[in-house]
């Protein structure tokens, strides 16, 4: 999949996790108003059995028709967590083609780092709410097991704000001028419960706080529980729970983390290795490298000078062939004797030419051995300076020899 | 510029899978919260 293919891609899965939003939003609401419908149709159908009301059975119904209703909330929810599960497996083929090139998976993973880093910050701030709400339920606790006299008026509270609430809810033209007495008494009976715990607590030896009891009631009242105890133990569990799930979360983003460092710490590891082995290699090159200067050094030491020797030796014989004075009558030995000399001369100048040769292949060898590691500076032999003594020597030869 | 594309496109394959992570969250939360009303009185 090449860069272009993954941003089609890209731009059409984007486009599907925005819809699957939108759904899950609309889901959202949906389970809320749902599940609210459900507590009230619960709560009617539960005073109805206590009250003995002749619609007992009507309000089951539409209790029990509620519950169905959840239920199939229930089944397009997980239809909806299939398709984003197949989007996420999308999404993780396109992940793992962008990570077959280093630099971007590279990349990849310090996003993901950050994002699980975000996202594991986020968490730990909810279990910390959740915590700090755990122990405020707990310090009612307390209120509630010191002091039964305002915990019993806190429950009788919740129950007629409870009352009173159904009352507005169902309220009616017809039944409006009755619904505002009833609500009115209950108002009335509300404000004797409160002033009685307000009393207690002027009166009390121990500090209770108005504030934490305002707080129970109105606990009371959205939980629709009536008994606090049994409220505040349920609410502790179910932030037990809470707290104990975030807290796995938590530990597998760290857990993803730590993988994720520790992958990256072996990669570096498996590079150190490489980095290692390549420098053991390069250790043999060096050596292999040295070995072939120390042959370069020493032709250059042995055959160099020896050629250079013979070429002075031959040009020095030549100068004093030429100078030596030719006696009378002696130009045929004269002439014979440079005969024999002149093919000592070529003798010693196919020693030479061997000798040259010999030096040039060294020379070869190395060099062909240098470019196959390519390295950027190789001397190169013609340079050296015994090299230019050689060949001014052999100039000085051909220049004689053009002279005679 | 190639660079930095191809950089926004892995920090947007990031962004879709916390995103796709987080509605799964979230579905699971609703499922919760749905058994929870059904289970009965």
């Amino acid at each position: 999949m090449d860069l272009k293919e993954l941003d089609e891609k890209y731009k059409k899965l984007k486009a599907s996790v925005s819809a699957k939003s939108a759904e899950v939003e609309a889901k959202s609401k949906e389970v809320e108003a749902e599940v609210k419908k459900q507590e009230i149709y619960l709560l009617e159908y539960q005073l109805a059995e206590k009250t003995g009301a002749k619609d007992v059975n009507a309000k089951k119904d539409l209790y029990e028709k509620q519950t169905k209703k959840i239920e199939s909330v229930s089944g397009e929810l997980k239809k909806l967590k299939t398709a984003l599960e197949k989007i996420q497996d999308e999404i993780d083929k396109c992940m793992e083609e962008l990570q077959k090139d280093p630099e971007l998976k590279e990349h990849l993973m310090n996003a993901i780092n950050k994002k699980h880093q975000n996202k594991a910050k986020k968490v730990y701030k909810e279990i910390e709410e959740k915590m700090e709400e755990k122990t405020n339920l707990e310090s009612y606790k307390e209120v509630v097991e010191n002091h039964p006299f305002v915990i019993g008026e806190c429950e009788r509270i919740a129950e007629k704000t409870r009352e009173k609430q159904i009352i507005l809810d169902n309220m009616t033209p017809q039944t409006e001028a009755q619904d505002l007495k009833d609500i009115k008494a209950i108002d009335s009976e509300i404000k004797g419960m409160e002033n009685n715990i307000s009393n207690y607590c002027k009166t009390s030896k121990e500090n209770v706080s108005n504030e934490k009891i305002k707080d129970i009631i109105k606990l009371l009242v959205a939980e629709g529980e009536k008994d606090v105890n049994l409220m505040l133990d349920s609410k502790i569990k179910v932030l037990d729970k809470q707290i104990k799930s975030k807290t796995k979360t938590v530990n597998q983003y760290e857990y993803i983390l730590k993988i994720n460092v520790k992958e990256n710490k072996e990669e570096q590891q498996v590079d150190e290795v490489e980095e290692v082995q390549s420098e053991a290699i390069f250790t043999d090159v060096k050596e292999e490298w040295q070995e072939v200067e120390e042959a370069e050094e020493e032709s250059k030491k042995t055959l160099i000078p020896t050629i250079i020797q013979k070429v002075k030796d031959m040009w020095t014989r030549f100068k004093n062939r030429k100078q030596k004075s030719l006696p009378a009558g002696g130009e045929k030995v004269e002439e014979e004797k440079t005969e024999k000399e002149e093919t000592v001369i070529e003798e010693e100048m196919e020693q030479t030419v061997e000798l040259q040769k010999e030096v040039e292949e060294t020379k070869t060898t190395s060099t062909a051995w240098k470019d196959s590691f390519k390295y950027e500076i190789v001397k190169d032999f013609a340079e050296n300076k015994q090299m230019d003594d050689l060949r001014n020597a052999k100039k000085e030869i051909k220049k004689s020899d053009e002279g005679r | 510029m190639e660079e930095l594309s191809k950089e926004k496109m892995v920090e947007g394959f990031v962004d879709l899978k916390v995103k796709t992570e987080e509605m799964i969250e979230k579905i699971n939360e609703l499922e919760s919260i749905c058994k929870e009303s059904t289970e009965g009185v």
